[in-house]
């Protein structure tokens, strides 16, 4: 198993296939801090979780706290591993852009039916 | 001599046509008894070739870049003249690790060549010339006047300096069409240092840095197992050299001059990384198998080996979640429960996708490439194991088109090759010949072009010449 | 050039920066004007063919379902950048970026297939058209009546490229594809990553290279065919493009070595398995230290070439190793699997603490070639791609100021070009429409009410 609920604090840790497919050692859960020991081989679990050995560990790349049918996505930076980031300021949602990086007019945000009418170039300089 | 008759391939034979169109509808079949008859590869032999009468120079040498250019051509019916320094290509000398081993040799003189270069050789001739001589200098001259086509790759302003560039040659031969190819160019500040070679292209054109894991993932900027660069670089040269030669004939009477590199063709398809970066600021990163516009859209590890899937919207994404939740209804749960996930785009952030596949891998993991294909495809989702060389070539798709086939050569006996993928109903690509020792062809070349006898052949291969 | 320049004064790179900078590029002819080109096609394959036709200045007419268009208008990285609108009917949505770079310089009508009209109007714009690319699954078409067959009937001259992943005919036939499938199916996946002894795992080629490469494969098929119909035959033809066959025509000696030897090729990280030193290092410092972002906080990566001789002497003297020489002097010692394991490390070492950038000064000042790793900045900056305008930012008529890709290749007298990055979903219904079909205002508007362009 991959997908790893902490006993201690009900997070749910994911061990993601291309940090954890083969690996031996622990992991650090997401929640509440606590280290297991797994042993990962082909993907498949042989050893685990169970207490920590030494104090190294990997962190998993997602976790999230589930209620029903209610998923919380709990991956506070330092939680989990980090996303791979094109940016500091990383949002992962659409963002609305109208000045580009060199601060030139960009197409980059939602428009209005009526933006649409005499040009978009036009509405956005007003 | 040498060791020619040998060859693993096929393993099983290929399937027939009522095999593999057993039980297909009626409908089916007779548009594939159609598309086969224009389009499978056994009746190229017989058609047109779509570059008859072109002639082509190849003088590039010591890089794969020109060889793919000039294959592109030559087996679309050019006639191709690999030009190499007397004592040849020195890519004829590459073999993996060095081993000697692996060497092909040709049944006339047994001479050793590179399996990476015989690859490329084909339906090239060869002739030598050794273009540090004036006088093989001069003689370039008089083939270029017989050309449609010259390729060459020397270090920027090389044969300018010589007096065999495009401004020289130009005036001999209006209607040339003569193409550099490299890895940055050949103007710049950073134009090609002599000796560059891929991947330098792939280095420098942000695709390394892109390619491999994340660093959360272990991972490091990862070149292309292949010359890739080459073989893209190669084939927009191939691109503007036929555009050169449709616009000579249809419009100007006369060649051009053009320049291809690796890099710069690779920068032309690196997707949105420029618009990106330009819009933001956003520098891209590597995403290992995943895709950063995707999700579902990877590769992932299964029992035995790799994985790919896709289904990016929601029909195929549901079936995807569909399949895993007849093995593991819990795992389907998770993902369509999850709210969050319910929208094309809320399944693209990074964490939306390690969740994702974490979640896939965890059903891929009690399932071999083959298991799951076959199970997925139950719901009409596409996917397909990560094949090593062997698996494509005794992939029974794939040997039933030919895609991989065996020449049985007059020099180089059985070799198998990837066959050329443009397949056409009158001008189909084709291969004839794989390869040629070098010179192989300077007693047809040279009396057919420039009416050297026997005794002229002899005499400019004393000096040095040939 | 003008005839009285004396050529034999101008400096080579001079003349080579203005016969091809891009000062001059738009004055110069279209190698492709007045040709027509009909593009069916979603995703990148089929759309990146018809799009090289359009950079050498053919009228590319890209056919998307009406008012919301193809996939791929739908992808971005990270859900993070749109451009708008996606179209006059959908002016709050946008088209993301994974939509750019395969369809410069095209008009952009919408058209459904599935109804009648739309079946006609399909078979009145293909009797006009040079080339047509499609990618919809095998025979598709031809059950609609316009494939290749019908098409034919209306214009023999027409080229009809048909661009997929695992080809029209054979027993895979119904296979859908996606480049990553190509990939994966073709070969080259398996042999590019790290070796799994290093902790590696295959890797994809990051970018989408099965389609964009295929559609160049593609293109490079449907310009022979041209070239022939134009001076040889008069006539069109069918061309089949399978992406996994591309992919397999690029494996240098791997068939032959399986074919003969029965090895299985592998794959070999940054390293090559011909040349030797021949691969990418780390460079323990970053070359931003101070930037706040991930990707320029990095190590810094840099190739070294040094596989001849003389070169790696260089190298061993620059490195103040030249005990390295006296068991790898040679090409045969540096080349086995265990000299490369030994020496990349030993180079790792020299490099552990120097920017990339510091690495490169040194190795250039004593002759020996390398190649920093750009990241995707490095490039977009960078004054050597800006100046041959292989990277360049453009006024895009719809969305303004976009860095965009320049053209795939320089040409002397009909050099490619990018004119804009793509447009809004059926931007072009009135240009085309009426241009062609003499569609009037009323019958267009008719038309985009019943959803039929």
């Amino acid at each position: 198993m991959s997908i790893l609920t902490c006993e201690k604090c009900g997070i749910t840790n994911y061990l993601d296939p291309y940090t954890f497919w083969d690996y031996e050692g622990n992991f650090k859960c997401a929640g509440c801090g606590e280290l297991y020991y797994v042993k990962k081989v082909n993907g498949q679990l042989k050893e685990g979780p169970s207490e920590a050995r030494g104090t190294e560990f990997r962190q998993p790349g997602y976790a999230e706290k589930r209620e029903g049918n209610n998923f919380t996505p709990m991956n506070e930076a330092g939680k989990v591993s980090p996303p791979a980031k094109a940016r500091a300021d990383f949002q992962g949602k659409p963002i609305d852009m109208e000045k580009n990086v060199r601060g030139n007019l960009v197409a980059g945000r939602p428009l209005k039916p009526e933006e649409l009418k005499g040009g978009i170039w036009k509405k956005i300089l007003e | 001599m040498g060791d020619n008759g040998k060859c693993l391939w096929p393993l099983s034979p290929a399937a027939t046509f009522d095999e593999v169109y057993k039980g297909a509808p009626e409908r089916e079949i007779e548009y594939n008894r159609f598309l086969e008859s224009v389009m499978h590869p056994r009746e190229s032999g017989k058609k047109p070739e779509a570059l008859d009468g072109i002639r082509v120079l190849d003088c590039s040498t010591g890089a794969i870049i020109g060889h793919w250019a000039s294959s592109m051509l030559s087996e679309l019916g050019a006639e191709t003249i690999q030009i190499e320094p007397p004592e040849g290509d020195e890519l004829r000398k590459l073999t993996p690790f060095g081993r000697k081993d692996w060497y092909f040799k040709d049944k006339e003189r047994g001479e050793e060549i590179g399996m990476h270069f015989l690859h490329e050789m084909r339906n090239k001739q060869s002739i030598t010339l050794n273009l540090e001589t004036e006088k093989g200098r001069t003689i370039l001259k008089k083939l270029a006047a017989k050309a449609d086509v010259l390729i060459e790759n020397a270090p920027p302003g090389q044969f300018d300096a010589w007096g065999i560039g495009y401004r020289q040659l130009s005036k001999i031969n209006p209607r040339l069409v003569y193409c550099w190819v490299g890895q940055k160019g050949q103007w710049g500040p950073d134009k090609d240092r002599p000796g560059e070679l891929e991947p330098t292209a792939q280095c420098a054109c942000g695709f390394t840095h892109g390619t491999g894991f994340p660093k959360s993932f272990g991972g490091i900027p990862t070149r292309s197992g292949l010359w890739m660069c080459d073989h893209v670089g190669g084939t927009t040269a191939a691109m503007g050299i036929i555009t050169a030669l449709i616009y000579r004939e249809q419009v100007s009477r006369k060649g051009q001059f053009i320049e291809a590199t690796g890099a710069e063709a690779i920068i032309r398809i690196l997707d949105y990384n420029w618009a990106w970066y330009g819009m933001d600021g956003s520098i891209r990163p590597r995403y290992g198998n995943w895709d950063l516009a995707i999700n579902i859209y990877a590769v992932n590890p299964v029992a035995d080996g790799y994985l790919m899937v896709g289904g990016g919207h929601d029909r195929l994404w549901y079936r995807i979640w569909k399949t895993v939740g007849k093995d593991r209804p819990d795992l389907e749960e998770l993902i369509v429960l999850d709210k969050s996930l319910r929208v094309v785009t809320g399944r693209l952030p990074h964490y939306a996708q390690v969740k994702t596949y974490t979640t896939l891998c965890e059903w891929g993991k009690d399932n071999t490439r083959q298991e799951a294909e076959d199970k997925l495809l139950e719901e009409e989702v596409a996917s397909g194991g990560v094949l090593y060389i062997d698996e494509v070539a005794e992939y029974p798709h794939f040997k039933y088109r030919g895609h991989v086939a065996v020449i049985d050569d007059a020099l180089y006996g059985k070799v198998l090759y990837g066959t050329n993928p443009i397949f056409a109903e009158k001008t189909p690509a084709r291969l004839k010949w794989i390869g040629r020792p070098v010179g192989y062809d300077n007693r047809d070349v040279y009396p057919r072009l420039l009416g050297y006898t026997k005794k002229d052949l002899s005499s400019l291969s004393k000096e040095g010449v040939i | 050039m003008s005839n009285n320049v004396d050529y034999g004064k101008q400096s080579f790179e001079k003349y080579c920066e203005e016969t091809f900078g891009i000062k001059n590029v738009f004055e110069k002819p279209e190698a492709f004007k007045g040709y027509r080109v009909l593009s069916c096609t979603q995703y990148i394959l089929g759309p990146a063919a018809a799009s090289y036709f359009a950079e050498l200045g053919a009228e590319v007419i890209k056919i998307e379902l009406p008012k919301a268009g193809e996939p791929m208008r739908h992808t971005t990285p990270f859900n993070e950048p749109f451009l708008y609108p996606l179209s006059r009917w959908y002016p709050d949505k946008g088209t993301g970026l994974g939509f750019f770079g395969a369809n410069p310089n095209e008009y952009f009508v919408g058209l459904d297939f599935h109804k009648e009209e739309g079946k006609e109007i399909m078979r009145a714009l293909a009797a006009k058209s040079d080339l047509m690319v499609e990618n919809y699954r095998p025979g598709t078409f031809d059950r609609w009546g316009i494939g290749y067959r019908q098409l034919k009937e209306v214009n023999p001259r027409l080229i009809y490229l048909w661009e997929g992943g695992f080809g029209g005919f054979g027993p895979g036939r119904s296979r859908a594809s996606y480049d990553i499938l190509g990939q994966s199916q073709g070969g080259n996946f398996s042999i590019t990553g790290q070796p799994a002894d290093m902790h590696g795992h295959p890797s994809k080629h990051t970018i989408w290279l099965a389609d964009y490469w295929g559609g160049m494969m593609g293109a490079t098929g449907a310009l022979a065919a041209i070239y022939w119909r134009n001076n040889k035959s008069g006539q069109g033809q069918m061309i089949e493009y399978s992406q996994v066959h591309g992919v397999q025509r690029q494996l240098e000696y791997a068939l032959p070595l399986w074919g003969k030897f029965g090895v299985v090729r592998q794959r070999w990280g940054n390293w090559d398995t011909e040349l030797s030193i021949h691969g990418i290092v780390m460079c323990g410092k970053s070359s931003y230290p101070d930037s706040d972002n991930p990707q320029e906080q990095e190590e810094g990566f840099i190739l070294i070439s040094a596989y001849k001789d003389a070169d790696f002497a260089r190298l061993a003297e620059v490195m103040n190793r030249t005990d390295l020489l006296d068991n790898y002097a040679t090409h045969e010692a540096r080349i086995t699997p265990e000299a490369q394991k030994y020496l990349y490390a030993e180079i790792e070492k020299w490099t552990a603490d120097k920017t990339k950038e510091e690495v490169a000064e040194i190795l250039h000042s004593h002759g020996i070639n390398c190649q920093p790793v750009y990241n995707s900045k490095e490039v977009a900056t960078n004054p050597h791609w800006q100046k041959r305008g292989a990277i360049t930012w453009i006024d895009d008529p719809s969305f303004g100021d976009v860095l965009t890709q320049g053209a795939f290749v320089h040409m002397s007298d009909t050099p490619p070009r990018i004119k804009w990055a793509f447009k809004p979903v059926g931007a072009d219904n009135h240009y085309i429409y009426q241009k062609l079909l003499g569609f009037d205002d009323g019958k267009i508007t008719d038309y985009e009410n019943r959803g039929i362009i």
